[in-house]
């Protein structure tokens, strides 16, 4: 099943970055995320309870990056608390956009790091510890039966992100497979 | 069914800015809001006038009376707009000369003031801008009905 999910995953990818076909894998990536009411890792440093909630990254597009676990708390008693633009997609329950986001490529300063924490809805911790070489984030919410299971997103190295309407139109060609797929994971 | 109308997507996809906790972000309805399709035809199994709404995603639904004429088939998970029930019999049989449209729009109305957290408020102005620009299609399987608005 989750090769199945791959698949899509990586199709979402070349659809949406079409021209951008002689760019590594890893610098546009689509990321599938699912929402644990109770979650916990061993290499947990991310802050916040097991019983938080969360939304883990259980499918990544491309062969490379596809180790690296990210969890994003989405309080649902506490929407106020929610992290990254998976959190945000997750508590708004819409595609959400958030485009020039400073490079963060070299030296990562000050007014950078607070910036880029401010508008992806991380601390500044989170971004000083992690590689952030993401400029511009989609995310898409996922529902399985009518249910919200988790979101997608979309992270890019470019500024903007090229094609979002593509974005939308393979979601309404494959959101259909997508969810009927994860009613078994 | 007696007409499906296949539904537009772009006029929905324009996006706007919204501050979200305090940052400005470009906030898209989500692609499980805005039907594929919307259908309309009377349904002689229950005699009433029925409009559907096909979504990407499909679940169990319940009924919720609005008022004599109009009840709602609403998601049980999302509290999406699955069915417009109208009892065309009240319809005509009411002394007021009813604008249909209106009376929809309004049910929807009192429903999303019922139930402030049934979801993202877009979704229920899509069910109600596609009933209004697709009136002439969906009530043309009803002959005889006045769906303007005096």
């Amino acid at each position: 099943m989750w090769d199945h999910v791959e698949l899509l995953l990586n199709q979402f990818r070349d659809c949406v970055f079409e021209q951008h076909f002689s760019d590594p894998v890893h610098h546009h990536r689509v990321t599938l995320f699912k929402h644990h009411s109770f979650w916990w890792h061993w290499e947990s440093k991310w802050g916040g309870t097991p019983w938080t909630g969360w939304l883990v990254t259980v499918e990544r597009s491309g062969h490379t990056t596809k180790n690296n676990i990210t969890a994003f708390k989405v309080p649902d008693k506490d929407a106020d608390n929610i992290e990254g633009v998976a959190g945000a997609t997750w508590a708004r329950k819409a595609s959400v956009l958030v485009e020039e986001l400073p490079d963060l490529s070299g030296t990562k300063g000050k007014k950078n790091v607070a910036d880029y924490s401010k508008k992806a809805y991380i601390s500044k911790d989170w971004v000083q510890s992690h590689q952030c070489p993401a400029r511009s984030l989609y995310g898409v919410p996922i529902e399985v039966n009518g249910k919200l299971w988790g979101v997608i997103v979309i992270d890019s190295r470019s500024e903007k992100l090229p094609n979002r309407d593509l974005a939308e139109k393979f979601h309404k060609m494959f959101g259909k497979t997508l969810s009927k797929t994860l009613e078994r994971a | 069914m007696n007409t499906w109308i296949p539904v537009n997507r772009g006029t929905f996809e324009d996006g706007k800015i919204e501050r979200f906790h305090g940052v400005e972000i470009k906030v898209f309805i989500s692609p499980y809001d805005i039907p594929e399709a919307i259908g309309a035809g009377y349904d002689d199994k229950i005699d009433r006038f029925v409009i559907k709404f096909r979504y990407l995603s499909e679940e169990p639904t319940y009924e919720q009376k609005q008022d004599d004429v109009i009840s709602l088939k609403l998601g049980k998970r999302s509290s999406r707009i699955c069915e417009v029930i109208i009892d065309m019999k009240k319809v005509n049989a009411s002394e007021v000369k009813l604008c249909l449209v209106e009376a929809v729009t309004n049910a929807i109305n009192q429903f999303e003031k019922r139930n402030p957290n049934a979801g993202p408020l877009e979704r229920f102005e899509v069910s109600k801008n596609l009933i209004n620009e697709n009136r002439s299609q969906i009530f043309s399987t009803y002959p005889g009905l006045n769906t303007e608005c005096p």
